[in-house]
């Protein structure tokens, strides 16, 4: 133990001995009570973002998952039509894809 | 045994089904726990019985996740969750104060000048001269270490205990108490040199 930590030890070990102040009275019911509703309605408020959240999220991964499915589409098709994607927008799709 | 935890399902039982006098008794038998963390861990700028609310009201809004059965005392789970909402109260703290040497009592600096010095002898001011320069050192660390500390250095609390108080590993709080004493020193470094300025 290094000489700091010693004589932090030794001003800890005094400061203990101070006889603890009597405890306050507890709070009082209805502050508890009032306090626990805030604590439910912010839960609740939580809970509404999440769900906002939840249904933003739904819709973005079913229109990414249109936008892949397109993507596939013309990567399947392009070549057995004889006309294969030029390269620089297969690799705008590509990128495209991995952006999603 | 038994019996004991039979009382307590039946007192559970009773706050749940919102028996607002088990809940009061519960409160008061309860204060003395809560008090004591709450007073060892209490940010500056708020009051010992605001805080006190606010694990009151917390402990009985996640009284139904309490199970009995899990092996855990009640007693632990209240006293976790009173650490857990004063380490909150602590990180909304958004500024640390700045204490400089100027603020410190004649007694305190006689600490302060202790602790960075190699004198085998503390000063002879009296314990409460100790007392606020801890306070003031431990003020100026974050909130982690600073709950670290004060369960460990002052209320004379096991790595153990430490560890199922906050949830952190054992390790966890050996390395945390390690690195917060290390920044301690610091603090009482840089309170010494602002004074020297």
């Amino acid at each position: 133990m290094s000489g700091f930590q010693e004589r932090w030890k030794a001003c800890t070990r005094l400061a203990r001995t101070i006889p603890r102040a009597d405890d306050p009275s507890p709070p009082s019911w209805a502050g508890i009570q009032r306090r626990r509703a805030e604590l439910g309605r912010d839960a609740e408020a939580g809970e509404d973002s999440l769900a906002w959240w939840g249904w933003y999220g739904a819709r973005g991964v079913a229109v990414a998952s249109v936008v892949v499915l397109v993507c596939l589409l013309f990567a399947a098709r392009g070549p057995q039509a004889g006309h294969p994607l030029r390269p620089g927008v297969e690799d705008a799709v590509a990128e495209a894809f991995w952006l999603l | 045994m038994r019996e004991a935890l039979t009382d307590l399902e039946s007192e559970l039982e009773r706050v749940q089904d919102g028996d607002e006098t088990a809940a009061q008794a519960m409160v008061v038998r309860l204060n003395p726990l809560v008090m004591k963390i709450v007073r060892a861990n209490l940010p500056r700028r708020m009051a010992v019985e605001d805080l006190a609310q606010e694990v009151f009201a917390r402990l009985f809004e996640r009284l139904s996740r309490y199970e009995t059965r899990h092996g855990i005392p009640f007693e632990h789970w209240v006293s976790r969750l009173a650490v857990r909402t004063c380490l909150d109260a602590l990180r909304s703290e958004r500024r640390r104060p700045e204490v400089r040497l100027s603020d410190l009592s004649e007694g305190e600096g006689d600490w302060l000048e202790y602790l960075l010095s190699g004198s085998e002898e503390p000063p002879p001011g009296d314990a409460s001269d100790a007392r606020a320069t801890v306070e003031r050192l431990l003020a100026m660390l974050s909130p982690e270490d600073r709950l670290v500390i004060s369960l460990l250095d002052l209320e004379e609390k096991s790595a153990a205990e430490v560890s199922t108080l906050t949830g952190w590993s054992r390790v966890g709080v050996r390395v945390r108490a390690f690195r917060a004493r290390a920044r301690l020193r610091k603090a009482a470094e840089t309170l010494n040199e602002r004074g020297e300025r």
